[in-house]
This record gives structure tokens, C-alpha cells and sequence, in this order.
């Protein structure tokens, strides 16, 4: 039982853990400590493509084509470290709480690879840090800027899409204690946020509306800062961000008692995001959750990834199998971010998924009489070069490490009651066929 | 052992195609084939966003010309409809059409408050959203969720399914090559997976998805091999998407709707060369599938619609292209249409919004009336408020 509820926690907390990583004489308790305590914040780095939008104005097509690929490729070669840093146990914590983070505070700079490192890492230097800073770096950041139209709010046209979202989906939640008229009032407080041409933020004194405005029943001269202070001062914004973690850590069926008790323990500690973590991962109905959560396609893949320890050498690939996935980093659908739950999975991507586990240990190898339609995609994109299958699994290495565990209990976190009699074997076909079934959709 | 070989031994992967006579498998299905709406309804997606202004074109407004010196289509490239729009000379089966009176051109489509991202106004449109909401269900999907009991219901013709059929609980399927679906699926190793039904939701979803997907792809697989189309299509991708289409509505298929998309309209650059060559293929493609249900009795019960997520702006660019605009042009095609069906091809270049003409009739109004006369549903559950009817049919 501690051993699964060991698997459990690591498999939340950071998509996957070998048995060889547990030391099965520590508490559960220790387990946690230990967990926040090997956290890393790991920034990107990368060369970045110049960016200049005066000199882009003059640019020819040819040169702005150039420009464009060079950006794709820096945000293929992000995704690609991203993944990797999922996948190393010093960092994948830190940087699953910086996927979360990136579906709630969706911004979509896929095709900007300035902006997607500046969010990107902004997310993961707060991702466990508190939700105020990350609140104030994410509204002033070039990204979300640009994203929600920040730089066109002007004193003489307000434009509402930024003070919309902070609080229908950034914060408060849709329709919580704020109206119409308060969003169009936010709007003009938040006028003059805009960035500079590096990238900086930049407040444009000339564009700020500095009238009185009535915001949440208030009547003042408020600024941007104003407002999201106010906002803070809500409890409900520590409930709407609790029943977020909630269904994206626990389950998708929320338990009004759970969220209450999170989101008190949230708002005390000042917004401490570590202090709301530590008190979910403490709490007997996280690990009641086992097995009740659909994993994400990203989700999925570095589990994938950590279970065989893959390499994954190839940025196009791991690009390509998001899009086929339906879930492309730094590509979020919209705003309000991916859906997830039971919106991943269609019969398509089911069966995607399914035999996805068989391609990669067949190093992609598709038998030309079996060619299904996503072999079909898979192949063309391979013809293309787009993707690549070179991964051997070394089964030497995964028996090592799983030479004291129970294949079922590793890898498959459901309880079915079918699968003890059905999986009997200790061989790389058992592991193959573990992989392969709708139970390993669930983690 | 080789690699091949260790598979085959998991189970994973079939031993072969195994084409397993369909005559021996068509009685599980009895049952399905009652109660289900006669008609159905093909989706065309314009991916991009179709430049409406060059594909009905409103040769009798001034604005028109004077907004597009370079790539204005000149009276040698249209053929008149009236005294005011001409279709794309590129069109001449769609216009075969309308001189029939089958099919139905809408101008000025689109919703309030307009956005110019494809991505973002492509979501409008397969969620049937207001744009300042976010739905997590397409329209299509949640027509599944209320109406239907298997995912063969709603099948898409590409490799993947798009939100329009993806419902809360059930979703449409996504596919190029049935065999294949139905290899896939269908191997030995997944025949051994029952349904464990525990008490964990998810998985009890989880494994009703995976039956269902045997079961549609079975089916699906049943139909599609019942007759060779020996009907005339056009050698091109598209023209291709819709044969398959035709192939199975031919088989019996109780699929109320099918969806397929040409894409490529987003035509900053250069525009002519590449919309004309499109349009002529999405031309030729409709041509031939109109004609195919025609000549089996199908095209009665049969509605068609082509949309794209935005138009283009009135004002051409630099390039010989055109910038993200806002209304645009769609088409219904039916056998069924109504008088008012022939009036809704309205435009006004005088009172522009930034540019863009606005839009007189709501995307959802076209919905409503395909749920209510081709699904022969409530429109306004599906689309969660009403709308009125945009008068399409009789």
C-alpha cells in the first residue's frame, strides 16, 4: 500500500517514477520533503533570433521568411528541453507545476520565440513560488501583452479582452463577484501597460486613464496594480486557483469540502504556492484519487519517456507527436487553455495512443500491409523527416530498475481487476501490452 | 527474434489483413439501422479563410474595383448571377448549381464582435460560441451527445478530429483509411481487454470509448467494403475526400454527418494564382459528388455546407493578396431550398467595420436551420440559446 501511494504521489507530482528511485523504509512524509526539496528552477536558455520590429517593417518577404523559420526552430528546440527537464527528476516538479501554469495563464507565442522564452520562464521561476509575483510578471509581461491586447487599451478606446480574462480566467473566475461594468473599469485603469521595443514593460503615462473609476464597489483613481490587488484580496481568487490545481493534480470531479480547506490554507499562507502542495500532497483524498485522472498528451508522453528512459533525440519528432496528441506546447487552443479531462481522448486519439507505445519500442517500424491511417500520417511525416524513431529500448537497464517491482503496480495506476491474472509475465512483451491498454491512459 | 516477430507474439499488431467477408458481420448492426434521421449532412471547411469578395463577386459595386486594382476579377473570369454578384469563373459546377436551384449562396456571414485570429474565429465556429465565450464542445459534438450512440455517427475524412465533433461525452471519429482504422483496433491483443467496469468514472469512460471505436470501426470497415465507386471524381486530394465520403453514403451508412476540409485559402501573397486553383479544385470535387448522390437517389436527403472562418478585407494589400478579415460568403446545397434561400446573398461596401463589410447573417442561423431541417433536431439545445431561422428551407 505505501508503495503505491508513493508511485502515486511521484506519478502526480512529477509524471513517473522507477522503483529503483523509492526507498521503501521512508515515510510518506519524508517522501514529500524530499520531493520539494530536489527542486531545481531551471531556465531555458537558448540563442535567441533578433528581434526588432522597426527593422522587421523593412524587411523583404524572403528575410521575414528566414526570420519566421529561425523562430520556429528556436520554439521546437524550447518545447524539446522542455521535455527533457519534465523528465529529469531534479527539475520535472518544478516543471510540471510550469505546465500548469502554461495552461492557465494560456498565451499562445508559438510562433515568437522571444515571447515564449520570456513566459515560459517566467512561469517556471514562479511555478512554485508565490501567485502574486507570478500574477504581476505574467500582466506585465511582452507575451500577455501582445496576446490580450494590452498595448491597444488606450484612454481614448479600452480595449477589455486583458481585464476580461484576468478575472473570468486568470483569477476570480467566470460571472464571481464582478460585473460588466467592472470589467469596462478595469479595462481604463489598466490603460498605458504596454511594452517597450525590447520586450520590457512599459507604462505609456499618455495612454493611462488617470480618471476616477468605481471598480468591485470602490471609487478611486486605481491603477493596473491597484486593481490586481484587489483582486488578491478576494478569496475567491485563492478558490478559483485551488479548483484549478484541483482538477488538474487530483481528479476532475471536484469535492466542495477539499477545495474549501485548500483554498483556506492558500489564502493564509499569502498565496504561497509551495504551502498549497505540500497541504495536497499531504491530504488522504489525494491518494484516494489513484487512477482518476486522464493523462495529458504531455503528460503521457514523458511518463512514456521516464518509463523506458527514452532520449527522445529529436525536436521534430516529439513536435509532431504533440500535434498528433492534440497538444502542442506553447500552443495552447485558446486563452482559456487546454479543456483536458476526457476532452484528450476521441476515438481516434485512443487509438493513437494505444499503439503509440508499440511504434516507439518497434523503432517506428511500420509493416506496409498494416499501415493504419496514422501509420499513413506517421510515415509521411517520416518521409518528410519531420519524424524519427531511432529509440532502442534497453530492456537491460529497465529490468534493473525494475527488478523489485510489480510490472502492474509500476506502470498501471487503475485498479482493474482483470489485469493481476492477465499480466502475469515478466517480459518486455507483458511491459509492451501494459502500455497498450486504456488503463494506461489513466494516471 | 526480430522485432516484427515480438510484436506479432504481444498481440498488438494483427497477423495480417484479415478481410473478413462482410456478409458474415452486417447482423450485429440491425438494430442501429432505426430511428435514425434519414437525411445527413456533409461539412466543407475552407481552411484560411476563404477571400468571399473574389469567390462571389460583387461586380456591380463600385468599391469593389476600386479596392482591388490588381486582383479585382475582371467580367472574361465570372459568370453573372445578377445584376450585382458573379461567381469565380472557377465555378461553373457550383453555378450549374445555383441555376438549378440547389444551392443557396449566403453572403455577409459571421458573429459579433468578429476576431481576426484563424485560429481563435475557427473555434467560433466549431463551438458556436459568442466570441467572448470559450466552449469546450464543438456544435457537432454536442448534436452526438443529445441525438446519437456511436462514434461512426459523425465521421470526419482526415487524420484528425476536429473540435466541431467533439461532444462532452461522445465524439465523432476521425479517419483516411478504414481497413487500416480497423486493423489497428481490432488486433488480437485488444480483443482479450474487457471492460473491467469499476467505480473509477474515467475508466469506465475510457473502456466505453474503446468499444465503441472497435465497434465503429468494424462498421465502418463493413460499409465501406460493401461496393466499389466506380464514380467519376478529379485525381486530387480533395476530389478524393469526397469520393470516400460518396462511398460510404452509397453503402447505407447511418452516418447523419460527414466532414472533410480543403485547405490553403489563406492568401496573403499572390492571391489569385492560389485561390483560383482552389477553387477550381473545391469546384470540380462538389461537382462530382453532387452528381454521384444524384445518380443514386441520394442527394434528396443530402445537405451540404461550405464555410471558412473568416473573409478577407475589402482593400487588397501590397502583395496582390489580402489581409484577415470578417463576414464572408458560404453555401448551402440542398434539394429542399426555399424562396428566401435565394435572397440572402446581401453585401454592403459603403458601411465597412475597420475595413472589413459586417455581417448581416449569424453563422448560427445556417446552424439552426441544417439541426432543424436536415438532423431534424432542437437547435436551440444544441446551440445553447436560439437563433433565428436564416430561412434556407421550406
Amino acid at each position: 500500500m505505501e508503495i503505491n501511494q508513493k508511485y502515486h504521489l511521484h506519478n502526480r507530482a512529477s509524471f513517473f517514477v522507477h522503483r529503483d528511485e523509492l526507498d521503501e523504509k521512508s515515510s510518506l512524509e519524508a517522501e514529500i520533503e524530499n520531493l520539494f526539496n530536489r527542486q531545481q528552477v531551471q531556465l531555458l536558455t537558448t540563442d535567441l533570433p533578433e528581434w526588432n520590429p522597426e527593422k522587421m517593417k523593412e524587411m523583404s518577404d524572403k528575410e521575414k521568411d528566414e526570420l519566421r523559420k529561425k523562430n520556429q526552430e528556436v520554439v521546437l528546440q524550447l518545447g524539446h528541453t522542455w521535455i527533457r527537464q519534465m523528465m529529469n527528476p531534479q527539475t520535472g516538479f518544478n516543471e510540471k507545476m510550469t505546465l500548469f501554469w502554461h495552461g492557465h495563464f494560456a498565451c499562445r507565442t508559438i510562433q515568437n520565440a522571444y515571447l515564449t522564452l520570456e513566459m515560459n520562464n517566467l512561469l517556471r521561476t514562479h511555478a512554485l513560488g508565490n501567485f502574486r509575483d507570478l500574477l504581476y510578471a505574467v500582466s506585465k509581461s511582452a507575451a500577455m501583452i501582445q496576446y490580450l491586447h494590452l498595448q491597444q487599451n488606450r484612454k481614448a478606446q479600452p480595449n477589455e479582452d486583458f481585464a476580461r480574462e484576468l478575472c473570468e480566467l486568470f483569477t476570480l473566475g467566470r460571472d464571481v463577484d464582478y460585473a460588466e461594468s467592472d470589467v469596462t473599469e478595469i479595462a481604463r485603469a489598466f490603460t498605458g501597460w504596454g511594452s517597450d521595443k525590447s520586450g520590457k514593460f512599459f507604462f505609456n503615462e499618455k495612454q493611462h486613464d488617470s480618471g476616477t473609476k468605481t471598480i468591485f464597489g470602490k471609487t478611486g483613481n486605481f491603477k493596473g496594480e491597484d486593481v490586481l490587488e484587489m483582486i488578491l484580496a478576494n478569496p475567491h481568487t485563492a478558490f478559483h486557483i485551488v479548483k484549478k490545481v484541483y482538477r488538474f493534480f487530483v481528479q476532475e470531479t471536484t469535492n466542495d469540502e477539499h477545495l474549501q480547506s485548500l483554498s483556506q490554507v492558500f489564502y493564509e499562507s499569502d498565496y504561497d504556492i509551495k504551502t498549497l502542495m505540500k497541504a495536497l500532497f499531504a491530504a488522504d483524498w489525494f491518494y484516494e484519487s489513484k487512477g482518476k485522472l486522464i493523462k495529458s498528451p504531455v503528460e503521457f508522453m514523458v511518463g512514456l519517456g521516464k518509463l523506458f528512459d527514452l532520449k527522445f533525440e529529436d525536436p521534430k519528432t516529439l513536435f509532431k507527436l504533440q500535434h498528433f496528441f492534440g497538444q502542442v506546447l506553447f500552443d495552447p487552443p485558446n486563452v482559456a487553455g487546454w479543456p483536458g479531462g476526457r476532452q484528450w481522448i476521441d476515438s481516434s486519439r485512443l487509438a493513437l495512443r494505444l499503439r503509440i507505445g508499440s511504434l516507439i519500442v518497434n523503432k517506428g517500424l511500420i509493416e506496409e500491409e498494416l499501415s493504419p491511417s496514422f501509420d499513413a500520417q506517421l510515415q509521411e511525416a517520416e518521409t518528410r523527416g519531420q519524424l524519427k524513431f531511432f529509440e532502442e529500448v534497453d530492456w537491460d537497464n529497465f529490468w534493473k530498475r525494475a527488478a523489485d517491482a510489480n510490472l502492474v503496480e509500476l506502470i498501471i495506476r487503475t485498479e482493474n481487476p482483470f489485469f493481476p491474472d492477465l499480466f502475469k509475465n515478466r517480459d518486455s512483451a507483458t511491459v509492451v501490452q501494459l502500455i497498450s491498454t486504456p488503463d494506461y491512459q489513466l494516471i | 527474434m526480430n522485432r516484427r516477430k515480438f510484436l506479432k507474439q504481444t498481440g498488438i499488431i494483427t497477423a495480417g489483413s484479415i478481410l473478413v467477408p462482410s456478409f458474415l458481420r452486417a447482423g450485429n448492426w440491425t438494430e442501429a439501422l432505426s430511428g435514425i434521421t434519414k437525411k445527413r449532412l456533409v461539412v466543407i471547411q475552407l481552411s484560411g479563410g476563404n477571400d468571399g469578395l473574389n469567390t462571389m463577386i460583387p461586380y456591380g459595386m463600385d468599391e469593389y474595383y476600386q479596392n482591388r486594382t490588381k486582383i479585382g476579377i475582371q467580367s472574361t473570369d465570372f459568370l453573372k448571377a445578377d445584376d450585382l454578384f458573379a461567381f469565380n469563373g472557377k465555378l461553373g459546377g457550383l453555378y450549374d448549381l445555383y441555376k438549378k436551384g440547389l444551392l443557396s449562396v449566403i453572403n455577409s456571414v459571421g458573429y459579433p464582435n468578429p476576431n481576426r485570429s484563424h485560429f481563435r474565429s475557427m473555434d467560433i465556429w466549431h463551438t458556436a460560441c459568442n466570441s467572448d465565450e470559450y466552449l469546450t464542445s464543438g456544435w457537432l459534438g454536442r448534436y452526438l451527445d443529445n441525438h446519437c450512440t456511436h462514434a461512426y455517427e459523425g465521421i470526419e475524412w482526415e487524420g484528425q478530429l476536429s473540435l466541431a465533433l467533439k461532444g462532452d461525452e461522445r465524439s465523432g471519429i476521425a479517419l483516411t483509411n478504414p481497413a487500416a482504422f480497423y486493423n489497428t483496433i481490432h488486433a488480437d491483443f485488444f480483443k482479450n481487454l474487457a471492460d473491467p467496469q469499476t467505480e473509477n468514472e474515467e475508466l469506465n469512460y475510457l473502456y466505453k470509448v474503446f468499444n465503441d471505436t472497435k465497434n465503429s470501426a468494424e462498421y465502418i470497415f463493413d460499409q465501406y467494403q460493401l461496393k466499389t465507386n466506380t464514380a467519376v471524381y478529379a485525381d486530387t486530394r480533395f476530389a478524393v475526400k469526397l469520393k470516400e465520403i460518396a462511398t460510404l453514403i452509397k453503402s447505407g451508412i447511418q452516418t447523419p454527418v460527414f466532414y472533410t476540409s480543403l485547405s490553403g485559402f489563406d492568401t496573403h501573397v499572390n492571391q489569385n494564382a492560389v485561390q483560383n486553383r482552389l477553387l477550381a479544385e473545391l469546384d470540380s470535387s462538389i461537382s462530382s459528388f453532387v452528381k454521384d448522390l444524384q445518380e443514386n437517389n441520394l442527394m434528396q436527403e443530402t445537405t451540404l455546407l461550405v464555410f471558412s472562418e473568416f473573409g478577407r478585407r475589402l482593400q487588397e494589400n501590397a502583395s496582390h493578396g489580402t489581409d484577415h478579415g470578417k463576414a464572408n460568403v458560404a453555401f448551402v446545397i440542398d434539394s429542399n431550398l426555399s424562396q428566401t434561400a435565394f435572397t440572402l446573398n446581401k453585401l454592403d461596401l459603403q458601411n465597412l467595420d475597420d475595413g472589413d463589410p459586417t455581417f448581416k447573417i449569424d453563422f448560427r442561423q445556417i446552424y439552426a436551420d441544417v439541426l432543424k431541417h436536415t438532423l431534424s433536431v432542437d437547435p436551440d439545445v444544441i446551440l445553447k440559446r436560439r437563433f433565428d431561422s436564416a430561412g434556407l428551407f421550406v
